[in-house]
């Protein structure tokens, strides 16, 4: 059964991705031009990761509780305001690439080539909702094709894509890079943006039969070993910078949200080395609450911290926050499955970073304020705030692992589940019981007092079942669905029970 | 639809010193793999696998021609690919040219290659390569590729699986 935090995050994101599009409340960021890790793509696709691992995990038996905000994803994932930074940043510049001479001829397409801080996205976005839904939408021809149409200035625009061709372009990258990577910004392969892609090609292997995973596995460790970069202790690099050939170093920032991903397909590297890269940055308050050293965020290992001495952390309150540092430990510690470190951190969240609710959704609204006036972290930026506070309570220990390595098979989907539901209603149960052949479903009002509801249950199992609405008979039915229509005002369980219909 | 295209024309001597291009091939599958003769483990390894699972095909191998085309124009001369070839890796035609050709080859293939220092040879260097070989139909077409991490039994009965694929729908 969900909590109501639980049952809050999902409420949120849901709310975020039912906003009207070029609606982006909530979503905005500090930095201009969608250039810093809350950018929309960001929380765009860490939205459809934090809800398909609660549908994976904790509603199983509820796809129609996801389904329409993950499409919503993808679907605002490709309107302009998204990728339109692309066409400034594909001319390069000095600050990422010193030797440049001249700048790039610029394109408009964000997929083409490079950018894989969004393409790698749109990838795994695209990939996990096929391995959730089995639906194939944007595995058709055209299925995850971008376009823009101009009013007045510029000219039509129309990339046709669909999964595999996204697949296929970022694999050739990843093959004529020698598997280090694809830049994001010209010039910049980020270790963390290319986990994504892992993610997306083992999603196309489920989905289309291929075997791409396990080359990508296998090139990825072996190019960066060949570095000397991921096979010894301590931080991983944040970059290569690929025509200067200069690792820029890492640290627990870029190590957590890096292995928070990548634990999916290297887990046994993770595990191995997550004690040297994110622990020395956890600053534990008397109260017990846990909280982060800005410092000790930067770029560098736990000895470089120490070495740095005392006198630097004097000076830790002057700094001002401004990457979602934060919410990406919280990831790392979700899927690395330190509960306890986990809720002590979620303990300072919950005491000085603001958790509101709206609309019945739980979120931690952003916060530009680095520390309150008696030095606790209060900075929240919206991808913290609207998506990894909710990931990391929604995710399970391994979690990304298990969607990863044993996702759902084709008996899944012909199981009994909520096909249909209003979207007032939270869902804090979905689950089928196969030994006792038992839908078990929660519901609630999740905004007004009270909902009229129309819910279809589908696969319901072709011979005669019994609904009962709080353990007591309620009706019965049969055939491809069942059609239920309740009025919903409390808490209100619900059982399907197939083979006892009358 | 935007989509990734692999291969190409090219323009090559092979090891007898003949000049070959994509046409030279053609009415026959084929089997290439990027490399360079003083490669110590990816090459070896891979020329080993490749041919025996051209072994395991049987008779079936006549429709493949295997080709090695180097990246290390600088070291890799007819003669040399030649003698890298002919007693360990027989079924293998080598190919070289020009600087310019082969990275024009290596690039229409998205073949990673790099030059770097060689800790065991300081007066030479070493080339860190990718390992996929590609399969081009008898139009000189792609039509698969194989990573490295595909055994000898596995990659045959793959290479099988193509070749059985009917005629019109090569290319």
């Amino acid at each position: 059964m969900l909590t109501d935090k639980q049952a809050g995050h999902i409420r949120h994101m849901r709310n975020l991705m039912a906003q009207p599009d070029g609606d982006w409340s909530h979503m905005d960021s500090m930095e201009a031009g969608q250039e810093g890790l809350s950018s929309y793509r960001y929380q765009l696709g860490h939205i459809v990761y934090a809800l398909g691992l609660a549908h994976f995990h904790h509603l199983p038996a509820a796809p129609c509780v996801f389904k329409e905000a993950m499409q919503a994803a993808i679907r605002k994932m490709r309107r302009r305001e998204v990728w339109g930074y692309w066409y400034e940043a594909s001319q390069s510049d000095k600050r990422i690439d010193p030797d440049l001479e001249e700048r790039r001829e610029q394109w408009h397409d964000p997929v083409v080539k490079e950018n894989i801080m969004y393409s790698g996205h749109l990838h795994a976005m695209a990939g996990m909702y096929g391995v959730l839904f089995d639906d194939d939408r944007y595995e058709r021809e055209g299925g995850l094709t971008i376009r823009h149409s101009p009013l007045f200035v510029g000219e039509e625009m129309e990339f046709s894509y669909d999964f595999s061709s996204i697949n296929d372009i970022i694999y050739w990258q990843m093959v004529e890079n020698g598997w280090l990577g694809v830049a994001c910004e010209p010039n910049c392969i980020f270790l963390v943006c290319n986990q994504f892609p892992m993610l997306g090609f083992r999603f196309h292997d489920i989905r289309k039969g291929t075997s791409i995973a396990e080359e990508a596995a296998a090139g990825y460790r072996q190019a960066w070993q060949d570095r000397d970069a991921l096979d010894r202790p301590g931080t991983m690099p944040m970059m290569l910078m690929v025509r200067q050939n200069v690792l820029v170093p890492g640290g627990p920032a870029t190590d957590s949200h890096t292995g928070a991903i990548m634990h999916a397909w290297n887990r046994d590297f993770v595990r191995e080395h997550r004690q040297s890269q994110v622990y020395h940055a956890l600053k534990t308050a008397e109260d017990g609450t846990v909280s982060l050293r800005p410092l000790a965020m930067l770029p560098g290992t736990a000895e470089s911290y120490e070495e740095a001495g005392k006198d630097a952390a004097l000076d830790e309150l002057a700094v001002q926050w401004s990457t979602p540092d934060f919410g990406t430990v919280l990831m790392w510690l979700s899927e690395l499955g330190d509960s306890e470190t986990l809720f002590a951190m979620f303990a300072h969240a919950d005491k000085y970073m603001n958790p509101s609710w709206e609309k019945g959704g739980l979120y931690y609204p952003r916060n530009d304020r680095s520390y309150d006036e008696e030095g606790n972290l209060t900075f929240v930026e919206p991808l913290t705030g609207n998506v990894l506070a909710g990931y990391a309570r929604l995710n399970v220990p391994d979690g990304l692992w298990k969607l990863y390595n044993h996702p759902w098979g084709k008996e899944h989907f012909r199981q009994p589940h909520l096909a249909e539901c209003p979207f007032e209603l939270d869902v804090l149960q979905a689950r089928y019981d196969e030994q006792q052949n038992m839908l078990s479903l929660t519901l609630r009002p999740a905004i007004e007092e009270k909902v009229d509801a129309r819910l279809l249950l589908a696969n319901p199992g072709g011979g005669p079942c019994e609904i009962l609405r709080d353990g007591k008979a309620f009706t019965t039915g049969e055939g491809d669905s069942i059609e239920l229509r309740l009025t919903i005002d409390a808490q209100t369980d619900l059982q399907l029970v197939q083979g006892s219909g009358s | 639809m935007n989509s990734v295209r692999i291969g190409g024309d090219f323009a090559l001597t092979d090891h007898f010193g003949k000049a070959v291009t994509q046409a030279s091939y053609r009415g026959r599958f084929a089997l290439i793999f990027f490399g360079f003769t003083h490669c110590k483990m990816v090459c070896p390894r891979a020329l080993t696998r490749l041919s025996e699972a051209l072994d395991l095909l049987g008779e079936q191998a006549a429709a493949i021609q295997p080709l090695y085309v180097t990246i290390d124009p600088e070291r890799d001369t007819p003669d040399v690919m030649r003698a890298f070839l002919e007693d360990r890796w027989p079924r293998f035609t080598g190919l070289t040219g020009s600087k310019p050709d082969l990275e024009a080859m290596r690039t229409a293939f998205k073949v990673f290659a790099t030059r770097v220092a060689d800790p065991g040879d300081p007066e030479g260097y070493d080339m860190p390569h990718s390992s996929l070989a590609y399969l081009m139909d008898p139009q000189f077409q792609y039509r698969a590729h194989y990573p490295d991490t595909l055994d000898a039994a596995r990659l045959a009965d793959a290479l099988r699986a193509e070749l059985a694929k009917p005629a019109e729908s090569t290319g």
